[in-house]
């Protein structure tokens, strides 16, 4: 059963995890397109060509697909897209949210939802700006506890080590996590 | 089917004829001749949204001052009512109000007419 305080940030890499585990673990958010196997709860686009790309596949119809508010403007007629709810967060990255990333939007709204527990599968941080807009998101949401899960490797990420609301975990640490939950 | 169900995410109104507009309820109890084309009104809108609305639709029955209020459950179905006003000979107030499935938000937004179709400001 769906844990109310865990929530799934799926960014655009490709991870190596079965996406089944995610469902049934927390809510889902996932960044643009890039799993059209799987519904997930939430789906967020920040491009017009991919949301018609969603809006036209099969693969969405249960998924709420939310936009900006600018581009909600030209598709308010289909039912599946809705609008971002107004992120208190992106004031703190200094940008505008059409500035913004799919995946960076997903983790702010997963923040927004108020959940304890934000899990990040696929998230790019290999992207500088990417990352420092991550560290910012980090900053403003002490009570918000993140997890950056990769693939098991041996090779440590030191760059959140300032951040206490930030873990680097693996899969398997994950499944531990996932077994704990369960139980 | 059970209208529970059913997700009304747009409403539209639709503007009564013109001598009803904005008529207070202690006028209407004096001005039935009113009160009976507001109801002819009120059935056509409902014969007409059976016949061209492809999914679920609801008609407010709280009396408003503006015209009735319409819920529907697609937003194909709210272009097409929107573009299909002429035809039927009835006029909305350009406004669609959306209700956000996250947030449960009634949102206001103005239709902005053009000459390829419809927008939204």
């Amino acid at each position: 059963m769906k844990s109310s305080k865990n929530c799934v940030v799926i960014g655009p890499l490709f991870a190596q995890y079965d996406p089944d585990k995610l469902l049934s673990f927390g809510d889902t958010i996932m960044a643009g397109s890039v799993l059209q196997s799987h519904t997930f709860d939430y789906g967020v686009v920040a491009k017009e060509s991919k949301l018609q790309e969603m809006i036209n596949s099969s693969a969405f119809r249960q998924t709420t697909l939310l936009c900006t508010p600018s581009l909600y403007k030209k598709y308010l007629f289909f039912e599946q897209v809705d609008c971002l709810p107004s992120l208190p967060t992106v004031a703190n990255t200094g940008k505008k949210i059409d500035d913004l990333s799919e995946q960076a939007i997903s983790v702010m709204l997963s923040v927004w939802l108020e959940k304890q527990n934000v899990y990040l599968f696929g998230y790019d941080i290999f992207d500088l700006e990417e990352r420092s807009v991550l560290m910012a998101i980090l900053t403003v949401s002490p009570h918000t506890k993140f997890f950056f899960v990769r693939k098991p490797n041996p090779q440590k990420i030191n760059v959140f080590d300032s951040y206490e609301n930030m873990n680097v975990i693996d899969y398997v640490t994950f499944d531990g996590i996932l077994k704990n939950e369960s139980k | 089917m059970n209208q529970n169900s059913v997700f009304f995410k747009y409403q539209l109104t639709v503007r009564w004829p013109g001598p009803c507009r904005n008529r207070a309820l202690d006028v209407l109890q004096e001005r039935p001749d009113l009160v009976e084309q507001m109801n002819n009104f009120r059935t056509k809108l409902d014969k007409v949204a059976r016949l061209i609305f492809r999914k679920k639709y609801r008609i407010d029955l709280n009396h408003n001052l503006q015209g009735i209020g319409l819920w529907l459950e697609s937003g194909q179905d709210v272009y097409d009512f929107i573009i299909r006003q002429p035809e039927f000979n009835w006029e909305i107030i350009p406004e669609v109000n959306t209700v956000n499935r996250l947030t449960g938000e009634l949102n206001k937004w103005k239709i902005v007419y053009t000459p390829s179709g419809v927008s939204i400001d």
